[in-house]
């Protein structure tokens, strides 16, 4: 009895052998599609979004290669909320996505494809073309504008939402059928990171009988008192003069103008005519005039050019070229005139300059006596 | 007469050849690659891989015996009975406002922002930052290009390490915390030295990487000349991995 439990056991050891050789024997083929391999999704911006952009219309370009193996007809790419189907759980679409707006802007590898849209989905077919043929890896990639991302709400954490596409590649022209090739990406949305900073709107303007430099920049807290008396009293056989100075600098995009408003020299009932056209400085006649630049009297330099001179980028102040105060030894006085800006080559930001006004005063002979005052205010406007 | 020995040797047949079968016969497709490749396969004391039903889905460990990520240049075990074959990708902007406040032509503007990623099963990601450097109208402000914060130009850079200059500290290196590849790219990782580029990548990682957190700071110098306003710009960083 024993003896034939062996002869059992060993007739069965060698029927298990022989299974095993046998079956070794016969090709075993996947029940799994095969994989699609180095296969990524690029999140690109859209006209007005970053690619990221949660709830952003943006572009997904898809990067992948295709095993060899059968033919490809088409090719669906399915957006869900986990990589593959678990259990009886199957792809559930992320909140907000919408590819129906999707078109193929760039095709690479199999190409002759057309986009078929629909809600949460989308595929390229072949049709009405043939399938590609798989004879070896095949590096595919496509571009689909009007995609709009996935949104879950406004701020963090829902904002930053990972999302999968599952590519899957069909024999059939519609995605019917088993696929043939698949592989799954993901992507997230995130929150875009916005930066942020004032610069404050800038306008240094000061006016004195002097001010000086600080380090070589023009130091408005240098300022002296705008009284000045002229330089003598006055007389119809020679010319009175007197200067002042103002410093102006701005970040305003169009620059500064600055205006001269007041009136003439009063005493009185009398005055000192203003000289209403820009013109030389004439001895015996009435003028009061006033000019931005460095000038000649009577033999007697007086006055100066703007300082530091204007180079047209980040000094660009000067008297208003043919306004009448930029020419040395001609006058002119006309209250609310434009005298100077920043537009040295264009309007724009300058940093501080000075300007020194120079005043003429004459008279006739006929004029009454008396102490002639005017109070002259200068207004510099930015313009931002 | 058959002897115990002889007996045990027959029952030790029996099991042989059906180990011989299961492992030859068996597909074993976890199990492959052009070189080799282990695929949820738990070394553990307990494992209850994605339990699901349908209305929950599940990956639990029990005991482990080690989790993690081991890796040297050349191979890369995701250890551990939570293992997962399908790829992930986690991106979180952690600190999405980034505010210089007021400018100022003698002091440099700083501000700082930070995301993390986490990228599994993959070779890795990079990570790509769009969008324009502060604008106020049509004034922007003009980008580094691997250069030093300085006072009193127009300047706008960033980088993703520890800086001490402009201001010390500003910023902070990669966290790779235990299983994180990420690094920076060249433009962006040297200390006190920032760069701007519409559209580069900043940082990547080469192969599946636990979290990394990344901290940008950014600098803004402006000149006494720059136009008064506010200076916006929105940027989104992209992530993409390949699987």
């Amino acid at each position: 009895m024993k003896h034939h439990h062996i002869k059992f056991s060993r007739i069965l050891v060698a029927i298990l052998l022989l299974a095993t050789i046998v079956l070794q024997a016969i090709p075993q083929e996947k029940v799994s599609a095969a994989a699609i391999f180095n296969r990524r999704i690029t999140l690109m911006a859209g006209a007005l979004d970053g690619g990221s952009k949660s709830g952003g219309v943006v572009a997904h370009k898809f990067d992948f290669t295709i095993p060899a193996g059968g033919s490809a007809g088409s090719i669906l790419f399915e957006y869900c909320t986990t990589a593959a189907d678990v259990g009886m759980a199957t792809c559930v679409p992320p909140l907000g996505l919408d590819t129906l707006g999707a078109t193929l802007t760039s095709a690479n590898g199999i190409t002759g494809m057309t986009l078929v849209p629909s809600a949460t989905s989308f595929y390229l077919t072949r049709s009405p073309g043939g399938t590609f043929s798989l004879a070896g890896n095949t590096t595919v990639d496509y571009t689909i504008d009007g995609i709009i991302n996935p949104e879950y709400g406004l701020t963090t954490p829902d904002t930053n939402k990972t999302f999968f596409v599952r590519i899957s590649v069909f024999t059939s022209m519609d995605t019917s059928g088993a696929s043939l090739h698949r592989g799954t990406v993901a992507a997230s949305t995130a929150e875009p990171i916005i930066l942020d900073g004032t610069m404050p709107e800038s306008l240094v303007f000061c006016t004195g009988e002097t001010i000086n430099m600080t380090a070589s920049v023009p130091d408005c807290s240098t300022a002296t008192d705008g009284s000045i008396s002229f330089n003598q009293l006055f007389s119809p056989i020679t010319t009175a003069s007197a200067t002042s100075q103002m410093a102006a600098s701005t970040n305003a995009g169009s620059g500064y103008v600055i205006t001269v408003n007041g009136p003439t020299l009063t005493s009185g009932s009398n005055t000192i005519n203003a000289m209403a056209t820009a013109g030389p400085s004439n001895h015996g006649n009435s003028q009061f005039g006033m000019n931005l630049v460095a000038n000649t009297i009577d033999a007697n330099p007086i006055g100066g050019d703007i300082n530091p001179v204007s180079n047209g980028t980040n000094l660009r102040g000067w008297a208003i070229p043919s306004s009448g105060y930029d020419v040395a030894n001609t006058f002119k006085f006309v209250s609310g005139e434009d005298i100077a800006n920043s537009g040295n080559s264009v309007l724009g930001g300058t940093d501080a300059q000075i300007y020194t006004v120079t005043y003429i005063a004459n008279v006739t002979g006929s004029l009454p006596a008396g102490n002639y005052v005017t109070t002259l205010t200068y207004i510099c406007t930015p313009w931002f | 007469m058959v002897t115990v020995r002889q007996q045990k040797r027959a029952f030790i047949w029996v099991l042989a050849s059906f180990w011989l079968c299961c492992v030859f016969v068996l597909p074993a497709y976890a199990l492959e690659s052009t070189n080799y490749r282990i695929d949820e396969s738990a070394i553990s004391t307990g494992n209850l891989l994605q339990s699901s039903s349908a209305n929950y889905r599940a990956l639990e460990g029990i005991n482990d015996l080690a989790i993690g990520n081991s890796a040297s240049e050349n191979y890369q075990v995701l250890a551990g009975s939570k293992t997962d074959p399908y790829p992930w990708l986690s991106f979180r902007i952690l600190n999405s406002t980034a505010s210089f406040g007021v400018l100022s032509s003698t002091t440099t503007a700083t501000a700082t922002a930070s995301f993390s990623v986490i990228n599994y099963t993959s070779y890795g990601y990079v990570v790509q930052i769009d969008g324009s450097a502060p604008t106020n109208g049509a004034h922007i402000i003009p980008s580094m290009t691997t250069e030093s914060s300085q006072t009193g130009i127009e300047q706008f850079g960033m980088n993703l390490v520890a800086n001490t200059q402009p201001e010390n500290p500003l910023g902070a290196n990669p966290d790779n915390g235990q299983f994180g590849y990420g690094t920076v790219q060249a433009d962006y990782a040297t200390a006190n030295t920032f760069s701007y580029s519409d559209g580069s990548i900043i940082a990547s990682a080469p192969k599946s990487s636990g979290v990394t957190t990344y901290t940008i700071s950014y600098v803004l110098n402006v000149q006494s000349l720059t136009p008064g306003g506010q200076y916006n710009a929105s940027q989104s960083l992209v992530v993409t991995g390949t699987y």
